[in-house]
């Protein structure tokens, strides 16, 4: 429980300090354009590969359902591209670029740590957030916005050869975007901007607890992984209700 | 090593001796570190969906659909999916930096010149303690997700538990139920192959230790995506 509220309280330590230096630093636009692109392009083939493994099963599970119970698909196109962009979107995009570039971003400053170069840092009057966390808020954002464009787009279009080959629904049935409003868009733009600041955040907080040499730098990373996952998840169920409290 | 080679000595192993008693270890292990977090887990995706569902039960005015909304979807692809991607950030990376950090110390060679295979010893009891622990775990997942989605449908749109669980019963059939502890034990045997094997290959420094985490992560998610496709696609 102490260990809990430890990580919880330096996670929220993190998130102010990121903060106060996102208002009062500045930051190199190179170095946060070269980190989106790396994070970008490490994380593209994760994702496009999850987005039609899982794009595939939806639609094919839906349409068994649909057929099962109402057997007409006019709703299975707009409904699932609700769905897409309210849920599936952002959060699975989330929990991969956790996987791939959260792991990597607790590895490095829990490495940081551990060999003490956080504190040669602050000696030389650098804050560790605004070395390490502040460049990668900024990148994981504009990756994450990227990866979930590419992920709904994706995820879209492999529904689609699903639901025409397996079922016949046509084109013209499938690809209705009347039933898509305002509220959706925003929803999966606030899930997208909150999980894309969330992972660095949440990965520097657990990583500056980092002791005791490489053993300490694995279980940094793990506690990561694990506390981005939590952090997504959470602020996921936040943003539906607000999304749905919204909608009554 | 090859990983045809990893699987022929699990499998000795697994037709040899088994050591029951590592077994029981590392399976109290996963339980022990894991249930929290998959109650917390399913907690959220029991929410997730029920919101997600509630919108549409509200739209076409059928309450007495939430139960199916928010927990087919919920049995047979989100729990299973998002329990397994959860429990590979924390078992499966875990399986890789012990095995791993076993190797870069030498030990394996220890273990071979006591005459123990030390795939047989160090990774089987865990591939199998994952493959048997998976779906204990993401039935506790299910029973937490929806009694979380039928205590949220009632605080939010006032449809009352019993509703929600005879909309359950009615619209789903045990299959939906079967799938998901199918695919389960999938993804758990998947996540402990893969954990262990890229630990056990792991040869060089620390920073190659870090990089062998890392990708069996990767790659356990890309399998885990994968089954879930080709189970869903093949049982329907």
């Amino acid at each position: 429980m102490g260990g809990l509220c430890r990580l919880l309280a330096s996670i929220a330590a993190s998130i102010g300090q990121t903060l106060y230096y996102a208002i009062h630093a500045r930051v190199d636009r190179r170095e946060v354009l070269t980190q989106a692109y790396d994070m970008a392009n490490r994380s593209v083939f994760l994702v496009l590969w999850t987005s039609v493994a899982l794009g595939l099963s939806l639609v094919y599970q839906a349409g068994l359902q649909l057929e099962r119970l109402i057997g007409d698909f006019s709703l299975l196109g707009p409904v699932y591209l609700q769905m897409i962009l309210r849920e599936f979107g952002p959060t699975v995009t989330a929990l991969m670029l956790t996987t791939r570039i959260g792991t990597g971003m607790a590895a490095e400053i829990a490495h940081w740590q551990v060999t003490e170069q956080n504190d040669a840092l602050m000696l030389c009057g650098i804050h560790p957030a605004q070395y390490h966390a502040l460049p990668r808020l900024y990148a994981s954002v504009l990756a994450m916005f990227c990866c979930v464009s590419i992920a709904c787009v994706v995820l879209w279009l492999t529904g689609f050869a699903t639901a025409h080959v397996a079922f016949g629904v046509s084109a013209d049935l499938y690809m209705r975007l009347g039933d898509v409003g305002w509220r959706d868009l925003v929803v999966a733009c606030c899930k997208t901007f909150s999980f894309g600041m969330a992972i660095p955040m949440v990965s520097f907080g657990v990583a500056r607890l980092a002791y005791g040499g490489t053993w300490g730098v694995g279980v940094s990373t793990t506690q990561a992984v694990v506390a981005c996952f939590m952090a997504i998840l959470g602020l996921d169920l936040i943003w539906s209700l607000v999304g749905f409290g919204a909608a009554l | 090593m090859r990983f045809w080679s990893f699987l022929r000595l699990l499998y000795l192993g697994f037709v040899g001796r088994l050591d029951g008693r590592a077994l029981l270890r590392a399976l109290s292990e996963i339980i022990d570190e894991s249930f929290i977090l998959t109650v917390v887990a399913s907690l959220f995706v029991g929410g997730i969906m029920v919101i997600q569902a509630s919108s549409y039960v509200m739209q076409f005015g059928a309450q007495g659909m939430l139960g199916w909304g928010a927990s087919y979807a919920t049995l047979r692809e989100i729990s299973p999916l998002f329990i397994a991607l959860v429990l590979n950030g924390r078992v499966g990376a875990r399986n890789t930096a012990v095995l791993g950090a076993a190797r870069l110390c030498g030990q394996d060679d220890m273990l071979r010149c006591l005459a123990i295979e030390p795939v047989a010893c160090l990774a089987l009891p865990r591939v199998l303690a994952l493959t048997l622990s998976m779906p204990v775990l993401v039935l506790i997942g299910n029973a937490s997700a929806l009694g979380a989605a039928s205590l949220l449908g009632y605080g939010m749109i006032g449809i009352h538990p019993s509703i929600f669980w005879t909309s359950v019963q009615s619209s789903l059939v045990v299959w939906d139920f079967l799938l998901g502890m199918i695919k389960a034990w999938v993804f758990g045997g998947a996540i402990g192959l893969i954990s262990c094997y890229y630990g056990i290959r792991t040869s060089g420094s620390g920073r190659a230790l870090g990089r062998s985490v890392n990708n069996s992560v990767v790659s356990s998610a890309i399998a885990v995506f994968f089954f879930n496709f080709l189970l869903s696609w093949w049982m329907g």
